[in-house]
């Protein structure tokens, strides 16, 4: 026989989520539904047209292009950076590690603002690349450059923490058996942080894919050359192009929550196999 | 294969791990260090394995100096305390990595899988992962995976440490059985004295970085060389005393200046040497009638009993208040041979002029005096 709960017990345990709902919902539900709403106000047609216009295509590619190739190059740098943090013993390990995770807490604006003292035309290293006709700020360069700085902790802070918790004597038990260093890495290491450099890439790719206060500093916001789709959006948004600047939005926030589900679902997968 | 640790040292910093430490292991022998937990037992071991290098002195296989060979090129097989059984692999596939990486055929690297499951009791176990096993199962595993190179020296690290008492009884039996049938020469490190004794066809006694007695177990118990190798070893009472006279049969020592005591057999020490002499607390025997003239006995008073199981432990106080322990079996009692005896009962000690460890070269500074 299947023994139902009383009605006030149901009530009662469901009170503190439903108080949850109550809170967030101007602070974030209701917001997120406006962007979707405004988006389709004039019906699907129209959204359909505001996104295949050739910026918002180009802005759109774009975003996706730069995202990948931080997602790429700082899977390689930030597991590089892991591995020495956690494998290597040097004096300063400790305050390199908070020095490297220090993008974390800096603003973006201003590493926008630093990158720009630096290589901009009258910055630091950037006045001697000028006579050469070189000017690597405002270019996609550029905002890669930005992007890789200001995401560089995400892949360094999974990986890191799994090369922690790795047995040391995996390693030890690999090169008795025989395997040489490299071996060693592709057939025992690697497989055991590869949840965690999927993860670690991912949302590398996501903070990229949303990333504003550093790009709107070093990309001079140049439609069809240097334009990420949040920089659009928000040029849309002061041209008072309202409709237009939700239905990218409404993509980019389809494309994130995409992105942190499977994070989420990624990372709990690796917690339940670290905890076997 | 035969290895010989030719005087090695390695410290840490200003601290001296192991400390001129030589040791010769014949070929097919198994060999045990046996230690407390930071005597740098472990630490040797890993030296033999190359995954730490000594400081000084040479490492030689079959008289081939490995002292800078990399562990990849030793051709050793490793077993950790943890089993470190690489995890996002099936038990196949860690008993085949070494296999694989020598490069041998898919079709073999199977068969020589499956014997080697056979012979470590897992058979049929190959596509499961470490999370489905049982710890003395993975540490058979262990094994397996380093069996399967046909390793040149089998070297474990505590390997029955993180079992419980069942497993490790029962998985000791096994390892015993699989090294004589595969033959292989092994050094295994262990704390514990029982497992020491059952597996070791030689112990090393390792003390503070030293070896302290490197021999056949009954040695270790009967002679043992030093006052930290017949303490580790069971359990003994110890006596600062003085030689007085000595003959080609026998000695005669004089314990805490009133009790006479004697050794038979040549001691060859000089009269007056100041000694340690130990007598074990099971060589003793518990009496209401006075010793034999050819034997040794003092008189005391019970002042502990405790019943273990097997054996009921006495502690006696001598007429100068030091105490002695005596150890009974108990099954003598219940089958009446031995008489049971009662706290505060006054009672003879009587052990055999046969017995008693005479030790000259005891460091009294780091002794306490009476039973230690």
């Amino acid at each position: 026989m299947k023994r139902t709960k009383p009605f006030e017990t149901t009530i009662s345990s469901m009170l503190p989520a439903g108080f949850l709902v109550l809170v967030m919902l101007p602070l974030l539900l209701l917001p997120l539904a406006a962007v979707f709403l405004y988006a389709l106000k004039e019906g699907p047609a129209s959204f359909a047209a505001s996104l295949t216009t050739p910026d918002v295509l180009f802005a759109l590619r774009f975003s996706l292009l730069i995202a990948f190739a931080t997602a790429i190059l700082n899977t390689v740098l930030g597991t590089y950076a892991a591995f020495v943090l956690s494998k290597t013993r040097f004096p300063g390990r400790e305050q390199l590690g908070i020095i490297l995770n220090l993008p974390v807490a800096i603003p973006n604006v201003v590493v926008g603002t630093s990158l720009l003292l630096l290589w901009g035309p009258i910055g630091f290293l950037g006045k001697f690349l000028e006579p050469l006709g070189l000017q690597p700020m405002f270019t996609p360069l550029a905002v890669l450059l930005a992007h890789i700085f200001v995401t560089f902790p995400y892949m360094l802070g999974t990986v890191r923490p799994m090369l922690d918790d790795l047995e040391k004597t995996y390693e030890e038990a690999a090169y008795t058996i025989g395997a040489s260093r490299w071996q060693t890495f592709r057939h025992i290491i690697f497989p055991a942080l590869k949840g965690g450099l999927l993860t670690g890439a991912l949302l590398t790719f996501a903070h990229s894919l949303g990333e504003f206060g550093a790009t709107i500093m070093v990309s001079g916001n140049l439609r069809l050359r240097t334009q990420t789709a949040p920089l659009y959006i928000f040029s849309q948004f002061e041209n008072g192009n309202i409709q237009a600047a939700n239905s990218v939005a409404a993509i980019l926030a389809i494309i994130s929550f995409i992105l942190f589900s499977l994070i989420l679902y990624l990372a709990g997968r690796n917690a339940k196999r670290l905890t076997r | 294969m035969s290895i010989h640790l030719d005087r090695i040292h390695k410290r840490y910093g200003k601290h001296a791990v192991v400390n001129d430490a030589s040791l010769e292991v014949a070929e097919g022998e198994l060999v045990v260090l046996l230690g407390a937990s930071g005597s740098g037992k472990s630490t040797i071991l890993r030296m033999v394995a190359g995954l730490i290098t000594p400081d000084e002195g040479r490492i030689l296989l079959n008289d081939s100096d490995i002292t800078h060979l990399p562990p990849q090129e030793r051709g050793f097989g490793f077993v950790f305390q943890n089993y470190s059984i690489f995890p996002h692999m099936s038990i196949a596939e860690n008993i085949e990595f070494g296999l694989k990486i020598r490069g041998m055929p898919a079709a073999e690297r199977q068969a020589r899988s499956s014997y080697l499951l056979n012979l470590v009791g897992l058979p049929g176990l190959g596509l499961r992962s470490s999370g489905e096993l049982s710890g003395g199962q993975q540490q058979r595993v262990a094994l397996a995976r380093a069996l399967a190179y046909k390793p040149k020296v089998l070297l474990l690290d505590e390997p029955f440490g993180a079992l419980d008492v069942r497993t490790r009884v029962q998985l000791r039996h096994t390892l015993k059985e699989i090294i004589r049938e595969v033959g292989v020469t092994t050094m295994m490190v262990t704390h514990d004295q029982e497992e020491a004794f059952e597996l070791a066809d030689r112990v090393a006694i390792v003390n503070e970085g030293r070896i302290e007695q490197y021999a056949y177990p009954f040695d270790i118990y009967y002679n043992p060389a030093t006052h930290f190798a017949a303490g580790f070893v069971g359990d003994i009472n110890f006596f600062d005393g003085e030689l007085a006279a000595c003959s080609d049969e026998r000695c005669e020592i004089r314990l805490f200046d009133t009790l006479t005591v004697y050794r038979r057999g040549n001691i060859l020490l000089q009269p007056g040497q100041k000694i340690l002499y130990g007598v074990r607390p099971e060589q003793i025997r518990l009496s209401l009638l006075e010793p034999e003239p050819y034997e040794n006995g003092v008189f005391g008073v019970i002042e502990k009993r405790m019943f273990l199981g097997d054996v009921t432990r006495y502690s006696i106080q001598l007429a100068n208040s030091r105490l002695l322990d005596v150890q009974i079996l108990n099954y003598l009692v219940l089958d009446g041979m031995v008489m049971p005896y009662d706290l505060k009962e006054e009672v003879w000690l009587i052990w055999s002029q046969g017995s008693g460890i005479i030790l000259a070269d005891y460091r009294g500074n780091d002794r306490k005096d009476g039973t230690s």
